[in-house]
């Protein structure tokens, strides 16, 4: 039988029965589980479940899954049937948690074990079910006292309807098949408080939209409401706001770039991606930025509002998940007059480009160099002197060396070449530091 | 198998991250990772800050998964195009094992090298017979390469 140790930290070793008694797996009562009921199947109860907090004891070790048909092999070690016998099959005989070598190939049923993974899943299974079950009653309720309350209640319902749509699957089911969306858009308008609006907002970013709702909250007057409260509502407003900006941006039928075209949304979204309290809010502050930069017609707003320098100035603090957005904005500006002077006037740009090439990802690789591309086109002579004075040639070696994708590899020669026109071969070389760099 | 295998190491390496090693997908292929190993504290590794690329087979885990160093690492076992002799990415592989298991064997490699089962040779010797002209190389190497 399986032993485990107790939570007690006393070396004590227990086996499985006394363990269930005592508590260490839960206190799982088993007896009456799915008596007198149909049999539940455990593998779609596992499914439907899919918990962080399993005890490890149930776990296989070779799919770190919970173990269905678990057998034990000689060393006492328990896998999931089909796993260790495809082990087996590829000619290894040993014991994939001990690695000892198995003196007996044998696979025995854990039955005891079989049947507390069992007993423990129908027992988290029936408890979800009936927390479901008044989830759906709770929801429900809310949503008819929507209709008909309003001031403080309003704010509460709405924030209980948010808590709950936020964490549970059921609940945002309910709320949809409740007739929730249209009821909430009816309660945005131009006269909506933030309070009300940011809570409205904070729901329907939870919720799957249709393309009707998507139509009505791309009106006007919804618009202006959502571009108010990401100027000046609280920082998960703003994030909430800056998500459903870009969950309406996505409906090709409804959306048109004038809708993003406003100097106020722009403004309040640089603000967001600025603010390095919160690496959240630049996060879905970029992704946002990347969706409009899209649209052409937006770029050169963009541009008019400062963001290419204020991005470029953060690049050094960026997180490389934020970094593989704000570089391909940069690069879509690159792509377009306004933007590439503002780039070349940049300080910063050339040297933080520089540092980034075979920095974080190939993406990001691609992305400084396509943009080091635009600028050392734009004005040769000035830009590719600073380049190279930036460490840029050293840095294309080292991409042109590595296992980068051959695009990659042909834009770094290319650059190298437009780099080296302006000096002489020797002063060239020295500028490679190619002892640096090939050794 | 081996995509819900891989997503679960993902949760679990995100959750508990191993002790300074990070690690998670190069966009959105789950079956390519990139890991950065910080060089521990005793060893002359320490300071630097090392990319390796992960590679996880399509039967992961029956498989072990190719790890490879981006970063140059002055190391016996670990050569010029940054591949590992470890005994767990070969034939001591277990399907037991996870990456961040791996990271953590190749973490105490940079502390403890292994100079009598070598992928370059003359590290290797340098290793055995002046310990303090490889320490002093490697420190060098760390300086030059894996230092922003």
């Amino acid at each position: 039988m399986p032993m485990l140790q107790s939570g007690g930290g006393n070396g004590l070793v227990l086996d499985l029965i006394t363990a269930v008694k005592d508590g260490v797996l839960d206190g799982v009562e088993g007896a009456n589980v799915g008596v007198g009921a149909d049999k539940l199947d455990l593998r779609m109860m596992v499914e439907e479940l899919d918990l962080a907090e399993v005890p490890p004891v149930f776990i296989c070790p070779i799919s770190l899954e919970p173990m269905l048909e678990p057998v034990t092999l000689c060393t006492g070690q328990t896998y999931e049937r089909s796993n260790i016998l495809k082990w087996f099959s590829l000619g290894h005989f040993t014991c994939p948690t001990t690695m000892q070598e198995l003196w007996d190939d044998s696979v025995t049923p854990n039955t005891t074990l079989s049947h507390l993974i069992y007993i423990w899943f129908s027992q988290k299974y029936l408890i979800m079910k009936k927390r479901s079950e008044d989830v759906q009653g709770r929801m429900n309720e809310l949503v008819q006292t929507l209709h008909t309350v309003k001031g403080q209640a309003r704010v509460q319902a709405l924030k209980e309807l948010h808590q709950v749509v936020e964490k549970n699957v059921t609940a945002r089911t309910t709320v949809v098949s409740a007739g929730g969306i249209p009821l909430f858009l009816s309660l945005l308008g131009p006269f909506t408080s933030h309070i009300v609006g940011s809570e409205i907002v904070a729901i329907l970013v939870n919720l799957t939209l249709d393309s009707e709702s998507t139509s009505v909250l791309l009106q006007p007057a919804r618009i202006s409401l959502l571009v108010d409260m990401m100027n000046e509502g609280s920082i998960h407003t703003k994030i909430n706001c800056a998500k459903l900006m870009e969950t309406l941006m996505e409906d090709k039928d409804y959306f048109r770039s004038e809708i993003v075209s406003r100097h106020s949304l722009l403004v309040g979204l640089m603000r967001l991606v600025k603010d390095k309290r919160y690496p959240n809010g630049i996060l879905h502050g970029l992704r946002l930025l990347r969706a409009i930069c899209l649209h052409d017609q937006v770029l050169n707003l963009v541009v008019t509002i400062g963001a290419v320098t204020q991005l470029v100035e953060l690049l050094p603090s960026l997180h490389p998940d934020s970094l593989e957005l704000a570089l391909p904005i940069l690069d879509a500006l690159a792509a377009h007059p306004e933007g590439v002077l503002a780039l070349k006037n940049g300080s910063s740009t050339i040297p933080h480009m520089v540092k980034l090439l075979m920095r974080v990802s190939e993406p990001c690789t691609q992305h400084a160099l396509s943009i080091l591309w635009s600028v050392c086109q734009f004005a040769p002579e000035e830009c590719s002197a600073i380049a190279v004075e930036a460490g840029l040639a050293a840095r294309l070696l080292l991409v042109i060396q590595s296992g980068c994708s051959p695009v990659v590899k042909q834009r770094s020669a290319e650059l190298l070449k437009l780099c080296s026109q302006n000096y002489s071969d020797t002063i060239f070389i020295s500028k490679c530091k190619l002892t640096r760099t090939i050794q | 198998m081996a995509s819900k295998r891989i997503l679960k190491e993902l949760r679990d390496i995100q959750r508990d991250p191993p002790t300074s090693c990070s690690a998670g997908p190069v966009g959105e292929d789950m079956f390519h990772w990139q890991a950065t190993i910080i060089g521990p504290n005793d060893s002359p590794y320490s300071g630097g800050v090392f990319i390796a690329t992960i590679h996880f087979p399509p039967d992961y885990p029956f498989k072990p998964p190719k790890v490879a160093f981006r970063t140059k690492v002055f190391h016996p076992n670990i050569n010029s195009n940054g591949n590992i002799c470890l005994d767990i990415l070969k034939d001591q592989w277990s399907p037991a094992l996870t990456i961040s298991k791996v990271l953590l064997s190749i973490c105490s490699l940079l502390t403890d090298p292994n100079p009598d089962d070598p992928l370059v040779p003359e590290i290797a010797h340098m290793c055995k017979t002046d310990k303090v002209k490889y320490e002093s190389m490697a420190r060098s190497w760390t300086q030059k390469y894996a230092m922003c």
